[in-house]
């Protein structure tokens, strides 16, 4: 009898945490192939091509772009690595995820939730709010300085230097330790350090970590 | 003894094995990804299955028309069951597309299968909402207030179905201490759910 009741706990146990770690396998496969390979969930609209369009048309469409290319190079301003920088912090996706609760305060992790919400949202003012005050309290995980630094980096007026202080206190052996590299460069990039970024890119690109293709276009485009 | 036979070669015969048919991997590297895996690391098999994942969800979708969304579900949930066999050793080196295709097929007709089932007793929007990810679900906040070490033995001990004492091996810690850390942590995982489910 008592043995049977066991063998069911360790049944629904195995259910139970067969679904958590499928979920939290799905969560990262998807964040992999939304950032390394443009492969979202819900379709991307997508421009139809036109078929009856003779090759001497995009011949010409080619020429045309490289001739508008080179002079666009040469009388107008080159992207500044502020711009460049800016841009990679708004195309780089990150999901939203509630991290390690504290056991023993709800409190937090009620606010870590609506934090959560408000950073999906894009409503990185309110992120910022909520995740400074998760910060302030005891025993902080590594995750929410992240969320916190990339809020900073996201919101409508970019704070890098506060960024790159939450950065800072994420531990080398956290969990999105890839994730805080890629951030960190593009903060000291938006911030005029090019020499500090430069450093963290050729790390990513020698780790072939988190988004390291993006960072050899920057290092080339730099 | 019934001694059940490895999928692969079960369905197809083994082959030299080209590349395309297998992921772009060669045999040695196959094996490689296997060894890896075995001591946690998933890197590679992040590396291959992730870069031809859009391909295998365009074929299903063009073989079986469904739409967007059901062919990127259905690919992942096959990717993630591709894991768990491979892990469990029962896939060996042949032709790795075909049997994943054919387990995207099959697990596309279970799908179509449940979906019937549930329209026999919900209305679409009801059915419509069970889709929808709950991402802030309770089960999940009590499971994210685990830390990383007991969250990996959980899983690794009920999703991969190692034993208790590989994994104790793997992390050089003796079997008892592990099996009192696997419970507290299930204990740790009951108790937040209760406590936040009658919060």
């Amino acid at each position: 009898m008592e043995t049977n009741k066991e063998s069911r706990y360790e049944e629904e146990n195995k259910l139970i945490l067969s679904y958590l770690a499928e979920q939290d396998l799905k969560k990262k496969y998807a964040a992999i192939l939304a950032n390394e390979h443009n492969v979202y969930r819900e379709k991307q609209p997508v421009i139809e091509k036109r078929k009856h369009v003779s090759w001497l048309k995009y011949a010409a469409a080619g020429i045309l772009i490289i001739a508008s290319i080179l002079v666009s190079n040469h009388f107008l301003r080159e992207v500044t690595p502020q711009q460049m920088a800016l841009e990679n912090i708004r195309n780089t996706q990150i999901l939203g995820d509630p991290s390690s609760m504290r056991k023993d305060n709800a409190y937090v992790e009620q606010m870590r939730i609506e934090a959560n919400y408000a950073f999906i949202n894009k409503n990185f003012d309110e992120s910022i709010r909520l995740f400074h005050q998760i910060v302030n309290s005891d025993k902080v995980d590594n995750v929410d300085y992240f969320y916190l630094g990339v809020s900073y980096l996201k919101g409508s007026n970019p704070q890098a230097k506060a960024a790159i202080d939450a950065f800072d206190k994420i531990a080398p052996n956290s969990v999105v330790v890839e994730e805080t590299k890629w951030f960190m460069a593009l903060a000291y990039l938006f911030d005029g350090d090019n020499q500090t970024a430069k450093t963290l890119l050729n790390e990513i690109i020698t780790a072939k970590s988190f988004k390291h293709r993006e960072a050899t276009e920057l290092i080339r485009a730099l | 003894m019934d001694i059940k036979p490895k999928i692969a070669s079960d369905v197809i015969p083994l082959n030299n094995g080209s590349p395309n048919q297998n992921f772009g991997l060669r045999q040695d590297e196959f094996e490689e990804m296997l060894e890896q895996m075995q001591t946690g690391q998933d890197q590679l098999f992040e590396h291959i299955f992730l870069a031809h994942f859009d391909d295998c969800r365009k074929f299903l979708s063009s073989k079986f028309s469904m739409e967007y969304e059901v062919s990127y579900d259905i690919t992942m949930d096959t990717m993630l069951e591709f894991r768990l066999k491979l892990l469990q050793g029962k896939i060996v080196y042949g032709n790795l597309r075909y049997l994943f295709t054919r387990m995207a097929s099959n697990n596309y007709l279970s799908h179509m299968s449940y979906e019937q089932r549930l329209k026999q007793v919900l209305r679409d929007e009801e059915i419509e909402e069970i889709y929808q990810e709950d991402r802030f679900d309770k089960l999940t906040v009590a499971w994210k207030s685990l830390d990383e070490s007991e969250r990996t033995i959980l899983t690794q001990y009920y999703y991969e179905d190692r034993s208790l004492k590989d994994i104790a091996d793997a992390n050089q810690v003796n079997d008892a201490t592990l099996r009192k850390k696997k419970q507290r942590a299930l204990d740790s995982l009951r108790e937040v759910f209760l406590k936040i489910y009658k919060h």
